[in-house]
């Protein structure tokens, strides 16, 4: 036996050097497998989020405000969903690179693979009934993703807040012929003057519509108006409106089936009536 | 015997001799049985280790033997799709490397023997006219020296070790495509080296 084998051996004599045990190998590999799947799932989720904004996002409203493709670029494109995408999509392909057999893989295809993946993923979940559960998900988890700047999350609400760029949205206070009040999504009140301007044949400006408003800002609590359409561009915004036309079609059923049964109660209740009087009347002639 | 001459260890047992395996899972409760792995490999990874590294016979023991406690220390880590010389050869490249990124020790001298530069020179060039004739092998030593690690640990087990591809992209962990870049990119400023000394 060599003095290098025998140094060793009595190196681990001495220092009772144990082999690790199986199990714990098996958890750390497991760990890393697992690590990939979540991460996945989270770039998924990551790019429904992107999905999501790009969609509900009106892009004409932009090129009508007069936005170049840079200024769109940057309002538009949601870098913040993009940036945790960017950090899944590395995570994962970290983590499947240290689990046994992960290194034999090319750093690029797994990128390719888990992008394509997280995009397919990401498109289902945004298209299917998936994409509520979802989208709480991720507002529960990130409560404050929607108070970002527009230019790290747009959404519609923070599109139509930029009255110093030509858009402004909000709630239908008052209306004349030639001005409306407006209450913004931030609860400012704004004079909207629209004379000349473009109204949509579904908007009829009246008390509580929501409108959305291209134009320019006149002065701090003025707005000039060149368009006016109704406040319903998404798809989702059309469902939740289908959604609360049903609840009010269902209210008002409702609300009549109530007045029907208030009515038939009354007549019971007259017709009660009625034959006390009757009996009354027997008893007097009795008498 | 081809083997010995390709300086790799035996990997499967003749009857009398047990099976790198064998030992391996005996290994796993007796550690007289892996001194007999140890006995098996230690000369091999010696010489890796000093053509590697370019340091002298104490500083590879000491590495050794680090490399040996590593590898007692995961027995239950060896995956069996892997030759077991090929996962030796993992964990005390991985000792080395990580010494040799620790350390401002240079290598102070090279296990490169003459005969072996040779196999360094790419085969489309002739190396009796281009280097051999020059009669310059202590410039093509040293300029594999002075190679960076990320190439020479390459071009030492492609070339002097004579592992295939495959062992290759299992010792160093990294992808079969970046390997190959590796290789030509490395011989390529090996060239380079030498004609700029000559």
């Amino acid at each position: 036996m060599s003095a290098l084998t025998q140094k060793t051996l009595q190196e681990i004599t001495e220092k009772n050097i144990q082999p690790i045990s199986r199990w714990q190998i098996e958890t750390k590999n497991n760990v890393y497998w697992v690590g990939t799947l979540f991460l996945v799932v989270f770039s998924a989720l990551a790019t429904a989020v992107s999905f999501h904004a790009i969609f509900e996002i009106d892009w004409q409203a932009y090129q009508k405000a007069h936005f170049s493709w840079i200024e769109m670029l940057l309002s538009g494109v949601p870098i913040f969903s993009l940036l945790l995408l960017a950090s899944f999509l590395w995570g994962s392909v970290f983590f499947l690179q240290h689990t046994r057999r992960g290194y034999r893989y090319p750093i690029g295809v797994l990128f390719g693979v888990f992008f394509f993946s997280s995009v397919s993923l990401g498109y289902f979940i945004e298209e299917s009934p998936l994409n509520d559960p979802a989208e709480r998900f991720l507002l529960q988890s990130l409560p404050h993703i929607e108070k970002l700047p527009v230019s790290l999350f747009p959404t519609t609400k923070q599109q139509w807040s930029q009255p110093e760029r030509g858009l402004l949205g909000g709630v239908v206070l008052q209306s004349d012929e030639k001005s409306i009040e407006l209450l913004d999504s931030a609860q400012k009140t704004w004079t909207v003057e629209y004379t000349g301007a473009e109204v949509s044949d579904d908007t009829k400006l009246q008390i509580d519509d929501e409108v959305k408003i291209i134009g320019s800002q006149s002065d701090e609590d003025t707005f000039h108006a060149t368009e006016i359409q109704k406040w319903e561009n998404s798809h989702r915004q059309e469902e939740d409106s289908d959604e609360e036309h049903v609840e009010s079609k269902r209210s008002s059923e409702e609300s009549e089936d109530d007045s029907q049964e208030e009515d038939d109660h009354e007549e019971e209740q007259d017709e009660h009536e009625e034959d006390e009087q009757d009996d009354h009347e027997e008893d007097e002639t009795d008498s | 015997m081809v083997a010995i001459l390709s300086h790799n260890p035996p990997e499967v047992d003749d009857s009398d001799t047990p099976s790198d395996q064998a030992l391996l899972l005996r290994a796993r409760q007796d550690p007289e049985a892996f001194g007999l792995l140890m006995e098996r490999y230690e000369q091999p990874l010696r010489r890796y280790l000093m053509r590697l590294t370019g340091w002298g016979s104490e500083e590879v023991s000491d590495i050794l033997q680090e490399a040996f406690i590593k590898v007692y220390r995961h027995l239950n880590d060896y995956d069996d799709n892997l030759k077991f010389s090929t996962w030796m050869y993992r964990i005390t490249h991985n000792q080395a490397i990580d010494i040799i990124r620790s350390s401002q020790t240079k290598p102070f001298l090279t296990q490169v023997s003459l005969e072996e530069v040779a196999n360094f020179i790419p085969t489309n060039k002739d190396p009796e006219s281009d280097f051999m004739q020059k009669d310059d092998f202590e410039k093509v030593r040293r300029a594999i020296l002075d190679l960076p690690v990320l190439y020479r640990e390459i071009l030492i087990l492609r070339f002097l070790e004579e592992k295939s591809y495959e062992e290759i992209v299992d010792i160093v962990k990294k992808p079969k495509g970046t390997i190959a870049t590796l290789i030509r990119r490395g011989r390529a400023m090996l060239l380079e080296k030498l004609n700029s000394n000559t």
